[in-house]
């Protein structure tokens, strides 16, 4: 009996075990199926650091005004640009940043001396770019082939165009020139469409914006408003007819807007990135412009009549794979897989994925965002200034975005950003394995990627020529961050500059190909991609263990077709100029 | 947990205490095992027993539902009562995964993602096999985490259930799926779905993609070919035409496709769960995106019974410029106008409004003109309509429409050489505008300048080459 009565006292406890421990393990149930909820910790990856910040150690002390928060003026989030060049022609790039502060605001863009490699000093007064407003994108191009890169600027609801009169003053010559856009304008590009020697000029313009439009965010608070709830506005191309002189007045040059006859001007899009390429090889070049929300439009040159036609559907570029009109921001255009064809990535929302259209054959775009590694990012963001530089030199380009949302709703806390936190995002980094394979490098660059910032405008450029691409970003409300490249164990490099000596400029259009270790490298005189930004015209190209190049071929282009001409090789980590007309034609 | 328990006090005992009472020294007893048998099964029973409450209490409230949330702040008045009507049936039958996913439909319809993501989570515990709340839960992810949408998509199809939701959640992961080049299975999920309806064109246009993702071009042509007729299809179809088509070196076909594509409207393919969902946008917005809908379809009517609706529960400049601008639409001039002097009046800072001031104003004039030219009156109306359009460009300088009725009002008052200059302004800023180009042709050749009127005309007859009216201008010019 006492067996038995011990046997009944066990199964009591053991009840009573059960029910306790149901209850137990029910809040154990309870809380690990809440922690699955829970977003876990990003495992951070082993990946080589290329970026620390020296803003302040290269005096860059530009802080973004972007006007005044809380009325939700939509043009407000979509920031304002920079260009990096060399106004002065000292061969050291110096740098103009834009402000958004409106134009009765005290806040004026500025403009950065490079006086030394990696010292910026600042020579805004009495310039002549120290002018306020809803500032933009900037593009950068000698207008009249004096030698002297002149800069136009497009504004919410304006342009304005300073030729560049030495010894570092600019003069506004927009009223003389003839250029009027009274659209939206975003992104701007410099292009020589019709080949006669002059500088044309296309501008995206984005939305028909109305400020008495009211948009809010899910949760009701004001936000500002999505580009569905606007109609587009057509873009503009103007024909440069060249230097213009009456006596007593200022040099000026005139501008002629040819949007209608060139047919860019009859459609409309919400346009925001643009970058000028030849992209079907006759030798005219050709414009992208992506659309945000809409078909991005590729402005293929029809060769006479300033007329283009948009063939961005049936070369591929117009939609992603699955045929979808993503959010077009920034444009990058570069040779992923170096197979002498240039590429084009294009940044969109961070619900979307950001697409990359590799060319092959030349003129023919397929997505190949998730052949080339570039869904499975370790976060995703609002892609705007993105960009394709070899970082570390070893002969692949890699790929730099810059992110920040457009409405509210971002993850960022404690940013210190005040009203523009819930539009922070980070910033991403992607490695080329070399073959257009990328690989996320985000969680090992701190500097430019753990920073929570709403940027907008990026840039690639070997600003203290020590061979490596460093970047520049703008972000609003914020400071612009200069980021030098301190990436480890990096490649051999050559730096191009290539000038039409009868143009006396940069010979914007021209393609370049490097020989070296047995392979052929490619990049294109273009400052304009990214967000409205301009960059250098200096080509950089990354060349792994070569130390010497074979060859440097140059297709010039121009009314007697495009002509190549092949320059010899020779020692690399060094800049080269190239003359057209010194080289072999080939 | 004995590290928490105060300090014991130690047991007083007499020998340690004095002065305490002696203690009462009871006697042993004697204990019967029968009574300590029926103490221990009395005790057992009791524990039991009340194991047994514990294990209910516990196993009725773990399944409790939680309660259901509320957004913080509404603002209409209307979103409000719906979202609390809803949220009522939930609190008075809170195991019923139904009332739980309509409350979190009407949620969603009204952007309160967050709760109606907390609501779909309880009702997809409460009926598992319901393939609408996984469904919607996607919708909310592909948005907000879109990396976990094909999660929802795969247990919404899991459940078996509804088969048009499980549809729709099968073409959506076969999409996204597709997307992320998972081509086999996206393959299996469309071949699923032509199992019971074969040729459907969603899966046809996906299974194209497929063919095209692994360069069986011909395969594809022939897939997209078949569906280049279907209303969701077409645009989609026609661009990845022109793309094949391009890629074989047939350019021709590349442009025609191209073409056909860009001068077609996305339709979006019909879902079960957002076309429902649309139905339960109550309020302010709700009745904004019915208004935009019959706008966009041309049914102006019944936009304007919307306006009318609206305007009887607040007359808001903007409310008043809606209804005038249907009104107009639907041909009733007075009450049109009416409505815009209202909102100009209450808000003159609109350059949209300002400009339907004087499109009203001006359409007026025009009908009155056609019938009696020159009467009187014409003028102060001009007048005023060219008042209203400077406004307009002085608050929206990139504003063509204004530009336009600028200058055709200045053409009416016989001022061609001052028309001309809004006119032109208005083509800086939009090229292609037919009306624009024949307004500026007709104003150039009654200033005698033929050749820019020629110009004019041929531009506006480039633009839309089946409009007589440039064409008839041009006949007119040349007779002079």
């Amino acid at each position: 009996m006492p067996q038995r009565a011990s046997h009944r006292h066990q199964i009591v406890v053991s009840v009573t075990l059960i029910a306790v421990t149901g209850l137990v393990t029910g809040f154990i149930g309870c809380s690990s199926s809440k922690s699955t909820t829970e977003p876990t910790p990003e495992p951070v990856t082993d990946g080589p650091n290329w970026f620390e910040d020296v803003t302040d150690a290269w005096g860059i002390d530009f802080l973004h005004d972007a006007g005044p928060t809380g009325n939700y003026y939509t043009p407000q989030p979509m920031g304002s640009g920079a260009a990096a060049f060399d106004f002065n022609g000292d061969d050291l790039l110096d740098v103009y940043l834009l402000q958004f502060g409106g134009p009765n605001s005290k806040s004026v863009n500025r403009l950065y001396r490079q006086t030394a490699p990696g010292k910026f000093q600042d020579v805004t007064a009495g310039s002549g770019l120290d002018v306020s407003g809803h500032n933009h994108g900037v593009a950068v191009g000698d207008v009249n082939n004096d030698g002297k890169p002149d800069v136009l600027l497009t504004q919410f609801s304006g342009i304005k165009l300073f030729l560049n009169l030495g010894g570092g003053k600019f003069a506004d010559i927009t009223a003389e020139s003839g250029l009027v856009n009274l659209s939206w304008g975003t992104s701007a590009a410099f292009l020589d469409y019709n080949l006669d020697g002059w500088l044309d000029l296309v501008v995206v313009n984005y939305l028909d914006y109305d400020p008495n439009r009211e948009c809010r965010f899910t949760t009701g608070e004001l936000d500002y408003c999505g580009p569905s709830k606007f109609p587009g506005t057509k873009s503009k191309l103007y024909r440069n007819r060249g230097p213009q002189s009456a006596p007593g007045k200022p040099p000026s040059v005139a501008f002629e807007d040819v949007s209608f006859a060139s047919g860019i001007g009859r459609l409309v899009g919400p346009g925001l990135g643009v970058t000028p390429a030849d992209f079907n090889g006759d030798g005219w070049p050709d414009i992208f412009i992506a659309n945000d929300g809409e078909p991005n439009r590729l402005w293929i040159n029809q060769k006479k009549d300033d007329a283009f036609a948009d063939e961005a559907v049936s070369r591929g570029v117009a939609y992603s794979a699955m045929g979808k009109a993503y959010a077009g921001m920034g444009v990058a255009v570069g040779d992923v897989n170096n197979d002498g064809l240039v590429d084009l990535y294009v940044t969109h929302l961070g619900d979307q994925f950001h697409t990359l259209w590799r060319q092959g054959p030349r003129g023919q775009f397929r997505d190949k965002t998730v052949d080339a590694g570039l869904t499975g990012t370790k976060w995703r963001g609002t892609g705007f200034g993105t960009l394709m530089a070899d970082f570390n030199n070893d002969g692949a380009l890699d790929i730099a975005q810059v992110n920040g949302r457009v409405l509210r709703g971002g993850p960022g806390s404690d940013t210190g950003l005040g009203f523009w936190e819930p539009y922070a995002e980070k910033n991403q980094l992607f490695a080329n394995d070399g073959t257009g394979k990328f690989r996320d490098i985000s969680p090992a660059n701190k500097a430019f990627c753990d920073l929570w910032n709403v940027a907008r405008g990026l840039i690639a450029a070997d600003f203290d020529r020590d061979g490596g691409v460093d970047l520049l970003v703008t972000a609003i409300g914020t400071r612009a961050r200069l980021y030098k490249n301190v990436a480890p164990n990096r490649g051999h490099w050559i730096a191009i500059r290539a000038l039409d000596p009868k143009l006396n400029r940069e010979a914007y259009g021209a393609e370049v190909r490097v020989r070296a270790g047995g392979k052929e490298f490619v990049r294109l005189v273009n400052p304009a991609d990214s967000y409205l930004c301009s960059g250098p015209q200096i080509l950089h190209f990354g060349l792994g263990t070569a130390d010497s190049i074979e060859w440097v071929q140059v297709t010039w282009i121009g009314l007697d077709g495009p002509r190549k001409e092949t320059f010899p090789g020779g020692a690399t980590n060094r800049v080269l100029t190239l003359k057209r007309g010194e080289g072999k034609s080939s | 947990m004995k590290a928490n328990l105060p300090p014991s006090q130690p047991n007083p005992s007499p020998e340690q205490n004095p002065d305490s009472p002696l203690p009462v020294v009871t006697p042993p007893t004697t204990v019967n095992p029968r009574s300590r048998r029926r103490v221990w099964i009395l005790v057992s029973v009791a524990v039991l027993v009340l194991g047994g409450i514990g294990a209910w209490w516990w196993i009725r409230n773990s399944d409790r539902p939680p309660d259901p949330p509320l957004p913080p702040a509404i603002a209409d008045e209307e979103v409000k009562q719906a979202i609390e009507k809803a949220r009522a049936k939930v609190l008075a039958s809170p195991r019923s995964a139904d009332d739980w996913g309509a409350y979190a439909l009407v949620l969603l319809v009204h952007d309160f993602e967050r709760e109606a993501e907390t609501c779909l989570v309880e009702a997809a515990r409460l009926n598992p096999s319901d393939p609408r709340w996984p469904y919607a839960r996607s919708l909310i992810a592909r948005k907000r985490d879109p990396d976990n949408a094909p999660k929802y998509l795969r247990q919404a199809i899991d459940t078996n259930g509804n088969p048009r939701y499980v549809s729709a959640a099968r073409f959506a992961l076969a999409e996204v799926l597709l997307e992320r080049q998972e081509i086999d299975s996206a393959e299996q999920l469309f071949r699923q779905e032509l199992g019971p309806d074969p040729g459907h064109p969603r899966a046809v246009l996906g299974l194209a993609q497929v063919a095209m993702a692994r360069g069986d071009e011909p395969t594809a042509t022939k897939l997209l070919m078949s569906v280049r007729e279907n209303v969701h299809a077409r645009k989609q179809a026609t661009a990845l035409l022109a793309v094949l088509a391009r890629t074989r070196g047939d350019e021709q076909s590349a442009l025609r496709f191209q073409d056909e594509s860009n001068n077609t409207r996305a339709e979006g393919w019909p879902d079960p769960l957002l076309d429902r969902i649309h139905d339960l946008h109550v309020g302010k917005a709700g009745r904004e995106r019915r208004i935009e809908m019959f706008e966009r379809q041309g049914q102006y009517a019944e936009a304007l019974r919307e306006y009318r609706e609206l305007l009887a529960k607040e007359q808001t400049p903007k409310v008043l410029t809606g209804a005038a601008l249907n009104s107009l639409r639907v041909g009733n001039h007075d009450e049109a106008l009416r409505w815009v002097r209202q909102a100009v009046k209450l808000d003159p800072n609109d350059a949209q409004r300002q400009y339907l001031l004087a499109l009203i104003l001006y359409s007026k004039v025009e009908m009155q003109w056609a019938r009696t030219p020159g009467f009187a009156g014409a003028k102060e109306s001009l007048e005023e309509v060219i008042g209203a359009t400077k406004r307009a460009t002085e608050l929206k300088p990139d504003h063509a429409g204004a530009y336009w009725i600028w200058g055709l009002a200045l053409k009416y008052l016989d001022d061609p050489k001052a028309a001309l200059e809004p006119l032109r302004k208005g083509l800086t800023i939009s090229p292609d505008d037919f009306e624009l180009h024949l307004t500026l042709g007709q104003v150039l050749a009654s200033t005698g300048d033929k050749p820019g009127a020629e110009v004019s005309f041929e531009n506006a007859r480039k633009i839309d080459p089946n409009d007589p009216r440039p064409g008839q201008e041009l006949d007119k010019l040349r007779q002079k």
